[in-house]
């Protein structure tokens, strides 16, 4: 198994795909070629992919001449089924045009909307279809969801370490497969170790502060926990879902996928009142929030189906729980929107 | 006679309370002020009695306060190496952790409200420190590595989208920076470029001869129909350590035709001067934590607007990728941004200094050419360059009975000097030439004079060596 920990960013991940496409040589083939060749070799990912994934995507695969497959998502969900069955529809679609499908860009966790999706079973779809390599965005990894390379069975997995297993900001690390020929990986900051391999590429990418390798001690910190991280992890689990049922109970609203598909995080809906009807809006019910009532929660905008009634749930808060959560925490979300709808709140008048 | 004790007491009195004056007493051959900080400032009036009044003491920081600043150092080390890794005062430092726990206290906050702010205060200091126009030419990162990605990938897609054709050129002294090397052959070699690097004499006699091997070798890549792309040149290389004629060089740039022009200045702000409208750059990249006092790590890339540079894109991929290089820079994913946001702070630091930083770097190069000089004297060998080729660091020749005749030794001897001596100092091994007799100078230490040093340092390190070469001590057989 080959694990390169780097102080870098999230972005880990961004970097990890320009591997791959700012050297298409990679893939047998020289730079100028694959720009030549009709059609583009393809990346597969799901249309719920991190905005920035999506932008590296563009910056490194497309730009190099790369297709991109974009499997649509419903949200809300209702099991990892339609999911898997998405999935594998787009990729036997993408590949009967003859499209050779050289990457599978896949989340573990989505960020907005949240889903745990269902990695274990879509890895096994890619290899059965033919797909050259896979690479799990598991950006909201180790500490939220199990993480297991043998169990997972990709190629990469990138996780930080800073989200969920208590390290400062930042720190990640990106796993390679030892199996898997990808001795063209390098850093982008190339400093003394180019050639070395990735893994000692990573130890030094020029001066800066190195000192958030500090994943000894957060191990440490979570064995302090009964259970460890395994016990931190269920009992966040259990806590989410318990508080997302309890703020979906007392707005009248829903929750955004089973609780199965919950790792730490829920989306819960928000009273259809509050008249959320863009990005725009979200942001600035989230900024009013954090203002007027200091909640600190993301809040996602999810378009309307055109058939869709006007009363539908067009804003999902994505809650969380962790450690140093109390249950007061969430009584305070749930009583700030219910003052909002009391108050005759909507976006379109008050923000 | 009383009125000359009094007169006495009255001048000389106040000068015991300074340490860094009475260094000046003590040690008279000493022709500048080390960490000189305060000055006096004798006003003489007349008055009834003809006494001169008390000095006036200027607000200046002072040793003691310096020694402070830095005792986070370890005490028992003479650090004489500022060049490698920098330093960061404790007030900066301070200011440093106030940003992370705003950031632990409450990060959606700090990314909503504070974070895009403070970086674009950097930027605007960052401005005003190099003399660029607009602060759109500056983008904040982490240090000159990352800025020499971002600048030959740009030039990697310029082959790949057939802007630029297979062997066109970037031309590169030969002391560029290793990793600069590496960077080049990783995105302009692998892409196709050719790499024309010029060959330039160490020990160096003056910046002339370094221009005119600049301007053969360009000449004769012309003659033959190559197309010279871009240009990377050190301000002040690493090891060696030498002063270039940056200036100079970007004019013979533009007169052979070379389309863009990067200098390195990873030891640029702080140790330089460094003004971009003097120095005539397309691109310029300055480190902030080697000798502008702020912590690891933060560095700007300056990229002229007058130039097309649309394509230059952070290598990290994130949420403002397409708007430019310095927006896309301030948001590359979550980590701690406050190096990049300390750099007023650091601002704050050097005014505390007279002259600011044009003193620190003024005093600097006095002191270290002062000290190297003393070295080269008391081993019996020579300085790398002429002192003007020298700002704050500089190239002192060792003993050539110390035997070093390898990269591996001089790194060896370097460690010995570590955890032997406690002295810190890096050690650049120059391979002689056939011609040179079996007695040439082989290795120079890099001296750095930053203003925590003391003379002390300084004389640990003869000392030390003086201690080897009395003990009959070779690479050879003690390593």
């Amino acid at each position: 198994m080959s694990v390169a920990l780097g102080v870098t960013s999230s972005s880990e991940r961004e970097s990890k795909l320009e591997c791959f496409s700012a050297s298409p040589e990679n893939f047998s083939t020289p730079a100028t070629a694959a720009i030549e060749t009709d059609g583009g070799d393809a990346v597969i990912t799901l249309q719920c992919a991190y905005g920035a994934v999506k932008n590296s995507i563009k910056a490194y695969f497309e730009r190099a001449g790369g297709y991109v497959i974009e499997v649509p998502f419903q949200f809300l969900v209702n099991s990892s089924e339609e999911i898997g069955n998405e999935f594998q529809m787009a990729l036997v679609k993408g590949k009967a045009s003859g499209r050779r499908v050289r990457l599978a860009l896949i989340d573990h966790v989505t960020s907005m909307p949240s889903i745990l999706l269902p990695i274990k079973k879509l890895v096994e779809v890619c290899r059965e279809e033919g797909v050259d390599q896979v690479f799990i965005d598991g950006a909201h990894g180790v500490g939220c969801v199990d993480v297991d390379m043998q169990e997972i069975g990709a190629d990469f997995y990138i996780s930080n370490l800073h989200k969920w297993f208590v390290c400062p900001a930042s720190v990640a690390f990106l796993y390679c497969r030892k199996s898997v020929t990808h001795s063209e990986l390098h850093h982008h900051m190339v400093s003394h170790d180019y050639g070395k391999g990735l893994a000692i590429e990573s130890c030094w990418i020029g001066t800066r502060d190195y000192s958030p390798l500090v994943v000894p001690s957060a191990v440490e910190f979570t064995n302090r926990f009964e259970g460890g991280i395994d016990g931190i992890k269920r009992r966040n689990h259990d806590s989410v879902v318990e508080k997302g049922k309890m703020l979906a109970k007392a707005w009248g609203t829903n929750l955004g996928s089973p609780p199965d598909m919950c790792a730490s995080m829920i989306m819960v809906g928000m009273p259809a009142y509050l008249g959320v009807s863009s990005d725009d809006d979200a942001l600035k019910l989230r900024t009013h929030l954090r203002e007027k009532f200091s909640v600190e929660v993301p809040i996602y905008y999810r378009m309307p189906k055109h058939e869709e009634v006007a009363k539908t749930t067009t804003a999902y808060a994505r809650v969380s729980h962790q450690v140093y959560n109390k249950v007061d925490d969430y009584y305070k979300f749930r009583d700030a929107i219910n003052q909002l709808v009391c108050d005759g709140f909507t976006c379109a008048r008050s923000l | 006679m009383a009125c000359r004790i009094i007169m006495f007491y009255r001048y000389y009195v106040p000068h015991l309370f300074l340490r860094h004056q009475n260094i000046q007493i003590l040690n008279p051959k000493l022709s500048f002020h080390l960490s000189k900080a305060s000055s006096y400032h004798y006003y003489p009036t007349v008055t009834q009695t003809n006494f001169p009044i008390k000095p006036k003491l200027s607000s200046f920081i002072t040793d003691s306060e310096i020694q402070t600043e830095f005792s986070h150092h370890d005490p028992g080390v003479a650090r004489i190496n500022n060049g490698s890794f920098g330093c960061s005062p404790a007030s900066v430092t301070s200011a440093l952790q106030q940003w992370q726990l705003n950031w632990l206290r409450q990060p959606d906050r700090f990314y909503f409200n504070e974070l895009h702010k403070g970086i674009l205060k950097s930027r605007n200091t960052v401005k005003d420190l190099i003399n660029a126009e607009d602060v759109d030419e500056i983008s904040i990162v982490d240090n000159a590595t990352t800025a020499v990605a971002i600048v030959l990938h740009q030039m990697q897609w310029a082959f790949s989208e057939g802007r630029f054709k297979k062997g066109d050129a970037v031309i590169t002294l030969q002391y560029a920076y290793g990793a600069v090397k590496n960077s080049i052959k990783a995105y302009f070699e692998r892409a196709g470029g050719y790499v024309i690097e010029v060959p330039f004499q160490f020990p160096v006699n003056s910046s002339e001869e370094i221009v005119n091997e600049f301007r053969m070798a360009l000449v004769k890549e012309k003659a033959s129909g190559r197309r010279v792309r871009l240009a990377l040149i050190d301000h002040v290389t690493s090891m060696p350590s030498v002063l270039l004629p940056v200036k100079k060089l970007v004019e013979v740039c533009r007169e052979e035709g070379v389309d863009q022009v990067f200098i390195d200045g990873a030891h640029g702000v702080g140790c330089v001067d460094v003004d971009m409208q003097e120095i005539g750059a397309d691109f310029y990249t300055s480190n902030l934590h080697k000798w502008f006092f702020c912590p690891a790590s933060v560095a700007f890339l300056y990229c002229r607007k007058s130039v097309t540079h649309s394509e230059l894109h952070h290598p990290m991929v994130s949420h403002d990728y397409g708007k430019g290089l310095a927006i896309e820079s301030c948001w590359i994913g979550t980590r701690d941004y406050s190096p990049s946001l300390v750099v007023p702070s650091a601002v704050e630091f050097t005014n505390r200094f007279e002259g600011g930083i044009d003193g620190i770097k003024r005093r600097n190069h006095d002191a270290v050419v002062e000290m190297g000089q003393m070295l080269a004297k008391a081993w019996g060998t020579n300085l790398g360059s002429p002192p003007d080729m020298c700002p704050s660091m500089i190239m002192v020749g060792m003993p050539a009975c110390l035997g070093v005749s390898s990269d591996d030794d001089a790194l060896k001897l370097r460690t010995h000097l570590r955890e032997k001596f406690g002295v810190e100092v890096p050690i650049y091994y120059r391979m002689p030439k056939h011609e040179e007799v079996a007695t040439a100078t082989t290795a120079y230490a890099r001296v750095s004079h930053q203003v925590y040093n003391k003379v002390d340092d300084y004389y640990k390190f003869r000392d030390a060596i003086n201690q080897l070469v009395c003990d009959g001590f070779t690479c050879a057989r003690s390593l």
